[in-house]
């Protein structure tokens, strides 16, 4: 038996032997891995080999950055790397056939960290801080990360990036940053837990964008930025509902109406302005500060035997711009409109094979959050929005068929409006119907 | 803020206001804290009225003339505390004095067999002893350091587990440890904190381990092809939140999970996203994973079709009052339904799962009204089938009827809380516990008098007592039984019951 055994060994070591490998086998992979900044080589990064068959195999770089896994080339491979404080771009690279080296370019990532301070010096703890970046508009790629709010003048934007939370000491520390200029700002991560005078401060303590001082982060650079949140004092703002929704509530149906002021300057998703509950059709908003913001009103619905909610649904809603003074607003009246649907069709640009599609909204109220529905377009490309919160509302999709597959928005149009890149404010007067072009990445991965 | 205080008195839309004032002092030596977030809740619902300590540690609040009020004070460093306060008796009390515990902190890093820092990693504590294991409800995130720290805990003696997510998907052969190093919590990764003890140097070390292999293939009804692209997960039955998901190989429709650590998990085949819709296909079945490979497991999938429920809500003395039934799923929000005059009610639509049911008071928010005898669920049965600690399964087909049954008779039971000076405690819990069969607990909290009050069904109960509402872990076995004798049991009776006085043994 152990005769036969190395018997085998033999034959197999021939047929492994390095001569015959060159000659019957595609050559091994290997490659280096870079600094994309300096070109140096990164040591001891840990390479991934990830095949369409068989366990991912691993590996390190070594003082020159070189790597080697000794397996031949197969179709479908894909490497990775990683190390501490970098980045690869892209996350992943397909292994050519008959490459000689794979090249992998890893970044410097930069680190913000700081500590928030509440305006008496206490830290504050659990405070989500908004790291924002500002980029030129002309650097944002088709399907390539989030879209930006556009800052005035329209060459740049701000991208909402990450929101790491304070500690108990309050500090907080945002890692994985290209190089850049960002804003930092400390959000009121938990409604009504802030005396309603501490207000969301810009590093280091501003009230807003244009106020903030800009981080200038290099590659592989940590910057530093406390805040102390800003105490400032504001005004009373206070109304009623009227029309419909709070006239007629049908028998056996409970509503009730919540309202935002979204202030219209709001780069930050989950950081609307005041947040009021309509008691007896009478509202108030207290410690507003002056500022143009939009009033969002939204009234659910749901059976008056479904006792928590689980079954609200979006009734009645309105979206109205609202300018704030530097004293006490009263009386103001809202008439929230019947929430109805969206009809709407997607066409695909020449050259793209048609597919169903994933049609998602945002808002940029919270009233809406969790609540936002999507739609699914048929064969025809049609597709209606049903049950959507009012605020601005910007569409996002995605191939329904398989995610692999990224369509890219070329054109969204509200009616006679272009709606892709600012969104839409809903509810909005008439019929009017959204047209949808998408494009897709041609086989050599370039958008078309 | 003055100024939005003022209209606030002088509104004749909304209730008549009130001044609280108070003082938040440090429980250890009574030295005043400054700079507390005090959250005043008044009623039902609604915003909280805010203020914060002066040097003084002395806070102000003008708040709507309520019934009783609910006080949550945080500070960081502290442990966050409530209070509950009344008027019942007509009188607000002029000020409150509240005392806060210094939190206990543990902090540490996380590193890999490569000596790179675990990055995104969830930190959670566990309760040591605790079996189950019982979250302390406090977590954290390692950063890109691979450091994490996790503040506000109470003093005592806790397990650590860290799930490195992101290292788990660079390499599968990592998976979530305990401190100091381990798969299962033990005795030497107990760590014991005291008020006010910050613990560092608390690190993991990854190791990788090779595990077995999960393998087998799903299995649709005859002619049915298998729809879309599907998957399997594999989810922990013990320590939830994290899963692993595989595609299933087309036309054989086979699956191969590699390195699963030996436990019991639950698979779970979907057709289409989690959490499945009508039409879909999916299946969940448990396994047990030990040191051998697991193949062949056959998974018949099951279409995903909602049913109806239908039950009725009784009592062993007559007509049930109107209550709130909720059916908390695997998935969605809270499905809840106020039952019919008669006591029935039904629910449509139930996709397939585990559901769990909350039997509730029929609370009307808007007219503060509470209903007079609390609500106390002695049994349910899906059929002839006890459901009311595991939940009931619905799995498509049309389920039997679900009856509730609540206690009927009911006793009261009043009393005052003492410290060990005497000195009554505001802000305490006493829990009644029945002493027969599976956990249920009524309990109260104290007043500014160190009052309470119980409503209990009639029967003999043993005796729980906490100083505060946030240290008060009375769901927890072991913590049960490890109290079980501070107090001795009390037999409650019909109507009112003789006054009980309970006094804090000195060192707690």
């Amino acid at each position: 038996m152990q005769q036969r055994g190395l018997s085998f060994a033999a034959i197999l070591s021939c047929f492994l032997c390095p001569s015959f490998a060159r000659a019957q086998a595609p050559p091994a992979i290997e490659g280096s891995v870079v600094n994309s900044i300096t070109g140096q080589p990164v040591p001891d990064a840990r390479v991934k080999l990830t095949r369409p068959e068989g366990e991912p195999l691993y590996t390190k770089t070594d003082a020159a950055g070189h790597f080697q896994f000794a397996v031949p080339q197969t179709r479908g491979a894909s490497i990775s790397a990683e190390r501490p404080g970098y980045a690869q771009r892209p996350a992943r690279m397909a292994v050519r056939l008959g490459s000689t080296a794979v090249s992998i370019q890893m970044f410097p990532m930069g680190v913000i960290a700081g500590r928030v301070i509440d305006p008496n010096g206490v830290p504050v703890e659990g405070c989500p801080v908004e790291i924002l970046q500002k980029r030129p508009v002309s650097e944002r790629r088709p399907g390539g990360g989030p879209a930006g709010q556009p800052l005035p003048g329209g060459q740049y934007e701000i991208v909402r990036l990450n929101a790491p939370r304070t500690n108990d000491l309050g500090e907080f520390r945002a890692a994985q940053l290209d190089p850049g200029t960002y804003y930092v700002v400390a959000n009121n991560g938990r409604l009504n837990q802030w005396p309603g005078d501490y207000r969301i401060t810009y590093y280091p303590r501003a009230l807003d964008l244009a106020s903030a001082k800009p981080i200038e982060l290099a590659a592989g650079q940590q910057a530093r930025a406390d805040i102390q949140i800003v105490r400032r004092e504001g005004v009373r703002v206070q109304g009623r509902l009227a029309g419909p929704a709070v006239d007629s509530t049908p028998a056996g149906r409970v509503r009730y109406t919540r309202l935002m002021l979204v202030p219209q300057q709001n780069y930050l998703v989950n950081a609307n302005g005041p947040f009021a509950m309509a008691r007896s059709a009478e509202f108030e908003f207290t410690d507003v500060l002056p500022g143009s913001y939009t009033l969002v009103a939204l009234t659910s619905e749901r059976p008056a035997s479904d006792v928590w909610g689980g079954d609200d649904h979006a009734a009645f809603g309105i979206t109205r711009p609202i300018e704030i003074e530097d004293q006490d607003m009263d009386g103001l009246v809202i008439t929230p409109q019947q929430l109805g649907e969206i009809p709407g069709t997607i066409t695909f640009a020449e050259g793209c094979a048609p597919a169903p599609v994933r049609i998602m909204v945002r808002s940029d109220s919270q009233l809406g959050a969790g609540q936002q529905p999507q739609a699914a377009s048929g064969a025809d490309g049609k597709f209606v929005l049903r049950g959507l919160s009012p605020g601005t509302l910007k569409l996002m999709f995605t191939n329904a068929s398989t995610a692999a597959v990224p369509v890219i928005p070329l054109s969204v149009r509200l009616g006679e409006r272009e709606v892709l890149k600012d969104g839409f404010v809903y509810p909005f007067e008439g019929g009017d119907t959204l047209k949808v072009v998408l494009g897709c990445f041609s086989a050599n991965r370039r958008p078309q | 803020m003055r100024l939005s205080v003022l209209c606030l008195l002088f509104s004749p839309a909304l209730f008549a206001q009130t001044l609280l004032e108070g003082t938040v002092v440090d429980a250890n030596g009574q030295a005043p804290v400054a700079g507390a977030i005090v959250s005043i809740n008044a009623n039902l619902g609604g915003n909280p009225v805010l203020a914060t300590t002066d040097a003084s540690g002395r806070f102000r609040a003008s708040v709507a003339e309520p019934k009783f009020f609910n006080i949550q004070v945080r500070r960081n460093g502290f442990l966050s505390r409530s209070v509950a306060l009344s008027s019942a008796n007509g009188t607000l009390p002029s000020s409150v004095q509240v005392e806060l515990t210094r939190q206990a902190v543990i902090a540490g890093k996380l590193d890999d067999e490569d000596g790179f820092p675990v990055v995104n990693a969830l930190v959670e504590v566990y309760v040591a002893g605790s079996d189950p294991l019982i979250s302390q409800g406090t977590l954290a995130q390692s950063d890109d350091r691979g450091e994490y720290r996790i503040a506000n805990l109470p003093a005592g003696k806790y397990y650590l587990r860290a799930s490195p997510s992101r290292l788990i998907s660079w390499d599968e052969r990592y998976g979530p440890e305990f401190y100091p190093g381990t798969l299962e919590p033990g005795e030497t990764g107990v760590i014991e904190v005291s008020a006010g003890q910050e613990r560092r140097g608390l690190d993991i070390h990854f190791t990788k381990q090779e595990g077995v292999t999960v393998a087998g293939a799903l299995v649709m009804p005859a002619g049915i092809p298998l729809p879309g692209a599907a998957s399997v997960g594999i989810q922990s039955t013990k320590y939830h939140g994290f899963s692993r998901f595989f595609p299933v190989r087309p036309g054989t429709q086979s699956f191969a999970i590699p390195h699963v650590r030996p436990g019991t998990y639950v698979l779970r085949a979907q057709s289409g996203n989690y959490p499945p819709a009508a039409g879909d296909w999916f299946y969940e079945q448990q396994i047990q994973v030990g040191s051998s490979d697991l193949r062949d497991i056959v998974i018949p999938m099951r279409a995903v079709e909602p049913v109806d429920l239908k039950g009725a809500v009784v009592t062993d003395r007559g007509p049930a009052p109107r209550v709130v039934i909720g059916l908390r799923g695997d998935f969605g929000p809270v499905k809840s339904m106020r039952t019919n005059e008669d006591g029935t009610f039904a629910y449509s639509g139930l996709l397939p799962g585990t559901y769990h049911v909350m039997v509730s008071p029929d609370i009307d928010t808007a007219a503060a009204r509470v209903p007079s005898s609390p609500v106390y669920p002695t049994s349910m049965s899906l059929g002839d089938k006890d459901v009311m600690e595991d939940g009931l399964v619905l799995n498509g087909v049309a389920p039997p009827p679900l009856r509730i049954t609540l206690a009927a008779v009911f006793g009261t039971l009043k009393g005052v809380l003492l410290n060990s000076s005497g000195q009554p405690v505001s802000g305490g819990v006493v829990v009644l516990a029945n002493t027969q069969g599976s956990y249920r607990g009524t309990g109260s909290r104290t007043t500014e008098k160190g009052e309470f009050l119980i409503k209990a069904p009639v029967g003999d109960y043993r005796v729980y007592v906490a100083d505060t509402a946030e240290q008060a872990p009375f769901q927890r076995q072991d913590y049960r039984k490890a109290h079980e004798n501070d107090f001795p049991p009390v037999r409650i009776v019909e109507g009112d019951n003789l006054p009980l006085t309970l006094r804090l043994p000195a060192a707690r």
